[in-house]
């Protein structure tokens, strides 16, 4: 047992500190609102191997485990990159799997020229509803039945509302579609999937928690009140120290499910509580922290709000905590 | 980083598992229900002949030398058999400060009588009129000749009725600021001066109020330097503070048994309780605060096994798990529901009236070992840098 990041760790992390605190300033962020997808960041991030760290080295990737993804997305998440770092990591994993048909597509996305996501629910009615980046991604794994599909969207269109990460339907007609794997396997390893992309997204969850812990707390030490900075009252203090607690568990929860699953891609009972509590603890942190800033939080001029909006919708594109909780329970308890 | 168990962990794990299964018998719980000392010296004795809670300390000062986190796995078996060790787990962190500390004869004729289970030490810091503000103790040291007489009272001086000694924090300086007046005392409970009164809890564990009259001990009593009892004290509520995680493994003991009786439970149409969705919902967030709880203390247990004093770690844990521990409590009780009333020996009781007991015992957590104001306080400061609330 090591609960600390060990030297190659420390070199990623501070890589992708550097990477993503260049490429995806507040500015960029906000630039890229509504549709929460910068072009010319993707392009960036797939030129530093972010996107295929996790993918065997023969196929073009770095080679590195989901715990090493894992921390790529946590910078990731600090930085609210308006890019499909989670969703395509995941997808170029199920792609991997997936033999020839699978892998032939692996090279266009690792070298640029595809944008690639995962659909995180079934097609209803040939239908993959409100897909996470689904209205800019070039090819779409989509579980459809008993087949696991490649869709390459015929025409896309974006939803905006609460969410930036593009939102679209992605329809399995008039597009074309690669069949992946069909039968048993394709609910297998859809899930496995899903899987992987709730460890990653409560470690970008964390990533986003942390960022907004910091936001507050740089505020409440210079914002004097009654003649004294407002860090220095319990009734705020007290309830930083609350979130700061609960993130610090969410992520040694997080690596934690990295680890499990990269020993044991069957283990799913960790990913489902990293991601609830990810999302529960992410939730409460930005809430807290916007809190702190009194009006200037709510004001869109200041980065926190950013912050507070993702916090929710990077979860709720694929369920609520109450609804994760459900599956867990079926996890720990069967149905 | 890499969160498995070592193969002598899992060892540790399993041999922790036989010796609680084979030493805390029903007539051992019986037992300290009743006089609500959560000590066994049987248990005890057992453990000390193990050498596990001294495992971590290096061979040639009696210890094993092996990795603290190591030794955390047998922790987590602790919590879930409900041993009552805390006794010696109390002695055990008087342990480490005398090693650390300690006079050459205190490390030479004490600490062994500590490690081997012979002997215990209550801790005596809080006071009627201080408990958070600890460092406002009153009860005053004086110099006599070579020694010292002590003159006071100390509050919830638990185990004190089993204990060989009381580690007492006195005021040596009344004329400093109250920090830096301060200092320890292993005093023997057999002193001439010596006198307890029983105090009974809610929880039905027993403590007490002892008291200090015109109390002569030797200068060989003194732990550590003159008026430096508070940076004693910090090093035993620190490692008081998580680097002997039991609560997560309590609460995994809890959760289990409420998964069992939900299980064999079924509601007026025949359904399992575990098939409905509220109690689902509350059961699976009680494992992840579970598993989170466990984290944390691994954390701090790792911390302190690198040599550094755990004091922000200790603390997050120290909240969050005692925290998590209330609210575990209280949704396990309004699972089980009015069954869930009924206490152990009464008939009918679920469990043992584990519940129950629970739910009587979590208030305890979040005040003893500091609050958790207490706690958010260290942690606001020396984690989070903001500036000091007092």
């Amino acid at each position: 047992m090591q609960l600390s990041l060990d030297i190659d760790q420390q070199a990623i992390v501070a890589a992708f500190d550097k990477f993503f605190s260049r490429e995806s300033s507040p500015a960029r962020v906000r630039a890229a609102e509504p549709t929460g997808f910068d072009a010319s960041l993707w392009q960036a991030l797939v030129g530093v191997g972010g996107p295929g760290i996790a993918v065997a080295t023969e196929l073009g990737g770095g080679g590195g485990s989901l715990l090493d993804a894992a921390l790529v997305a946590e910078q990731h998440g600090r930085r609210l990159a308006p890019a499909p770092l989670v969703e395509s990591s995941v997808a170029l994993r199920l792609l991997a799997r997936c033999a020839d048909v699978g892998r032939a597509n692996i090279e266009r996305v690792l070298e640029g020229a595809d944008v690639l996501t995962l659909a995180l629910h079934p097609a209803q009615a040939g239908i993959a509803h409100l897909v996470p980046w689904g209205a800019v991604a070039d090819l779409v794994i989509v579980l459809d039945g008993d087949a696991l599909l490649l869709v390459q969207p015929a025409s896309r269109f974006a939803q905006v509302g609460l969410a930036a990460e593009a939102l679209g339907d992605v329809a399995r007609a008039d597009a074309h579609v690669i069949e992946l794997v069909r039968g048993a396997d394709a609910s297998v390893y859809f899930e496995c999937a899903v899987d992987e992309w709730r460890v990653l997204k409560a470690a970008a969850l964390v990533g986003l928690a942390g960022e907004a812990l910091a936001l507050a707390l740089a505020y409440v030490r210079q914002r004097h009140q009654f003649g004294r900075p407002i860090g220095s009252f319990q009734a705020l203090a007290h309830g930083l120290v609350d979130v700061a607690t609960a993130l610090d568990g969410a992520r040694l929860l997080a690596f934690e499910a990295a680890w499990a699953l990269d020993g044991n891609p069957a283990e799913r009972t960790r990913a489902s509580m990293a991601f609830a509590f990810a999302a529960d603890t992410a939730a409460k942190t930005t809430a807290n922290a916007l809190h702190c800033h009194g009006g200037y939080g709510f004001m869109a001029e200041y980065d926190v709000q950013l912050y507070h909006r993702r916090a929710k919708s990077w979860a709720l594109v694929h369920d609520s905590v109450r609804g994760e909780l459900s599956h867990l329970a079926s996890v720990l308890w069967g149905a | 980083m890499e969160f498995g168990w070592s193969a002598e962990a899992l060892q540790l794990r399993d041999d922790a598992r036989a010796l609680f299964g084979e030493m805390v018998t029903d007539e051992v719980r019986a037992r300290v229900r009743e006089t609500g000392t959560h000590d066994d010296s049987r248990v005890r004795r057992a453990l000390a002949e193990k050498g596990w809670l001294s495992a971590h300390w290096p061979p040639d000062e009696g210890g094993r030398g092996w990795d603290g986190l190591t030794v955390a796995a047998l922790f987590d078996e602790a919590g879930r058999s409900g041993a009552p060790f805390e006794g010696y787990l109390n002695t055990m962190l008087v342990a480490e400060l005398l090693r650390r500390v300690g006079s050459e004869q205190q490390r030479a004729e004490v600490l062994p009588r500590l490690v081997r289970g012979e002997a215990l030490v209550a801790l005596g810091i809080s006071e009627p009129e201080s408990g958070s503000d600890a460092a406002a103790a009153k009860l005053r040291a004086e110099r006599d000749g070579d020694g010292w007489r002590l003159d006071g009272q100390k509050m919830f001086t638990t185990f004190a009725e089993v204990a060989d000694y009381v580690l007492v924090l006195a005021r040596t300086n009344p004329d400093v600021a109250k920090h830096r007046g301060l200092t320890t005392f292993l005093v023997p409970t057999q002193s001439e001066g010596f006198s307890l009164a029983p105090v009974a809890t809610m929880g039905g564990e027993r403590t007490n109020i002892t008291f200090y009259t015109d109390l002569y001990v030797p200068d060989d009593a003194r732990v550590g330097a003159i008026d430096d009892g508070w940076t004693m004290m910090g090093l035993v509520l620190s490692l008081e503070r998580g680097v002997f995680p039991v609560v997560p493994g309590r609460c995994a003991r809890l959760l289990e048994q409420a998964v069992e009786w939900a299980r064999s439970q079924r509601d007026p149409v025949g359904r399992s309780r575990l098939a409905d969705p509220v109690v689902r919902e509350q059961l699976a967030w009680i494992a992840i605060t579970n598993e989170v709880g466990r984290l944390l203390a691994l954390r701090t247990v790792a911390t302190h096994a690198e040599g550094r004093v755990p004091v922000v770690e200790g603390s997050m844990t120290k909240l969050f798990t005692t925290e998590a521990m209330q609210h575990v409590a209280a949704t396990l009780l309004d699972i089980v529901g009015v069954d869930g009333l009924i206490a152990d020996g009464s008939g009918g009781a679920i469990g043992g009236g584990v519940f129950e007991r629970a739910y009587r015992h979590a208030p305890l957590e979040t005040i003893t070992g500091g609050t958790s104001e207490i706690q958010r306080d260290i942690i606001a400061t020396a984690g989070l840098g903001l500036p000091r609330s007092r």
